[in-house]
């Protein structure tokens, strides 16, 4: 059940946005930074790429979700912590600890992850743009939850290493009701957050059944 | 007053004496609603209300703002009085508060919201918060929502009627599935409101909760006449059966409110609406005449039918 109506989400969205800008195109940037630094492993790979996700989780939950939208709908309190939590994950696994590892690959999960990636940092917006909502009434990586939960997403199918695994409960969580809210409201790129973190999740699945060939 | 519009307010008054609710003694305004009344305080509710589930949970948006303080304009000018919020609507109580700060005082205000928390503590602080957002030190009704902690709250609820907090608890529920828990609860404890789902399509309350409300003289409030706007759709393009005229109905929204309200055991409907001319039309339905058992079944037959 959400308690507030499109007219009100979306004109909340919109002074969200134009409240934060230009932090769009800046988290994209870092976004674009973070997946080069898949594409292109380095030293401080894992602990970049920790880092970035970790920041894009904890300013969607604090800001977004705690911030403004926990006035409007009480779901915000929940997922704006689990957001922080996520956070605190990625922080932990990938900054302090450097477990995300990167290396270049040709399996269909690392294809389907920069896909996903790219999906996410200009797919998702394009749709609702294409949607006919103007750039303020759509959504964005590191500052709303679709987006920055398909990022992560992305960037979980294309490495590898310790502890990854405990992150994709709370990706889970956070998508199913960022779905249930896009399709109560008719967001299509929400409504296709959980399906398609879903589907990474068995193509990483399947991909860790397979044996390998390399 | 014409003749018609006489016959069809005498009509109206005979039809609420009969249900054991008293005539409305200012029956003669031109935009008097007809009212019900609470057996325990012998208050009187017009009978259709207001609520606030996402039509008021507008945030600060100025602009929107304005727009909900036309529809309580528009409310109070009809004849209305009774605003039902909840915490759980987001930033509705602060809204309809803000509202109330920009209108003079209603003399048929009544106030009604409901605690939706776990814990004695949290409970008394909800409600205190709710006090602040309303800008009101009493309420007329404290609901505990979907039953939630319903033991502890309702000690707090009691204490604070004997204090003169509030006038009249009550217990609520929207979930259709929880009406035998709902049951067992409102026949056991003493509360004045309860409040649950009926209209034309979900009338399960008819068989177990409207009797037990009207054999223990509790008010009853109706959340989802329309079934959360579903009803509404369903409904939209479909011919009005001619004889809907004979009730003075108009439209569908006025259709499914006359049904819910002319249940003897209904104290009073809550449809919410962001638009002011519906308001407007919502409210007609609380006027003239009611229809009688024979034609609640004909009306609830024809929607079936569609």
């Amino acid at each position: 059940m959400v308690p507030l109506s499109l007219e009100v989400f979306l004109g909340t969205l919109e002074d969200f946005n134009r409240t934060i800008r230009p932090m769009q195109a800046l988290a994209a940037v870092f976004g674009l930074m973070a997946l080069w630094v898949v594409l292109k492993p380095q030293q401080l790979s894992g602990r970049l790429l920790g880092l970035v996700l970790a920041s894009s989780w904890a300013s969607t939950g604090l800001f977004y979700h705690l911030g403004v939208f926990a006035e409007l709908n009480f779901w915000d309190y929940p997922i704006g912590i689990l957001f922080l939590l996520q956070a605190l994950c990625l922080f932990f696994i990938g900054a302090i600890m450097n477990w995300i590892a990167a290396a270049p690959s040709q399996s269909t999960s690392y294809r389907a992850g920069l896909v996903l990636g790219f999906h996410a940092l200009a797919g998702a917006p394009l749709i609702g743009l294409v949607s006919g909502r103007s750039w303020a009434e759509v959504g964005y990586f590191a500052s709303s939850p679709g987006p920055t939960i398909l990022f992560t997403t992305a960037l979980l199918l294309m490495v590898s290493g310790r502890g990854l695994t405990m992150l994709w409960p709370a990706s889970l969580i956070a998508a199913l009701l960022v779905t249930i809210f896009g399709l109560s409201l008719g967001m299509y790129e929400d409504a296709a957050v959980f399906p398609l973190v879903v589907a990474a999740l068995l193509i990483q699945l399947r991909g860790r059944t397979q044996p390998s060939t390399g | 007053m014409d003749r018609r519009r006489f016959l069809n307010l005498a009509a109206a008054t005979s039809a609420t004496t009969a249900m054991g609710a008293l005539p409305n003694p200012g029956w003669a305004a031109a935009n008097e609603l007809i009212s019900r009344t609470v057996a325990s305080t012998s208050t009187k509710v017009p009978i259709l209300g207001m609520g606030t589930w996402i039509t008021f949970n507008v945030g600060k948006s100025k602009s929107l703002r304005e727009k909900r303080l036309d529809v309580l304009k528009a409310f109070f000018e009809g004849g209305g009085g009774m605003i039902d919020s909840s915490p759980m609507y987001g930033s509705s109580e602060e809204v309809v508060g803000y509202c109330l700060e920009r209108l003079p005082p209603q003399e048929k205000l009544f106030t009604a919201t409901k605690v939706w928390t776990v814990s004695k503590w949290m409970g008394v602080r909800q409600m205190e918060t709710s006090q602040s957002l309303w800008g009101h030190k009493t309420f007329d009704l404290m609901q505990i929502h979907n039953l939630v902690d319903w033991e502890v709250h309702m000690e707090t609820l009691n204490a604070w009627k004997s204090e003169g907090r509030i006038k009249h608890t009550g217990i609520t529920t929207s979930h259709g599935r929880r009406h035998d828990e709902f049951e067992t609860v409102a026949r056991d404890n003493a509360f004045d409101f309860a409040q649950f789902t009926y209209n034309v399509e979900d009338r399960e309350a008819e068989k177990r909760l409207l009797p037990m409300a009207a054999e223990r003289g509790m008010g009853v409030i109706i959340n989802r006449p329309f079934q959360r706007g579903a009803l509404i759709k369903k409904l939209q393009g479909k011919p009005l059966p001619a004889w809907a005229s004979e009730i003075g109905v108009r439209s569908w929204p006025q259709f499914l409110l006359k049904f819910v309200i002319s249940h003897p055991a209904v104290t009073c409907a809550i449809p919410a609406t962001s638009n002011p001319s519906h308001m407007v039309e919502n409210l007609e339905a609380g006027r003239g005449v009611l229809p009688d058992t024979q034609m609640r079944a004909r009306m609830a037959d024809y929607v079936q039918s569609l």
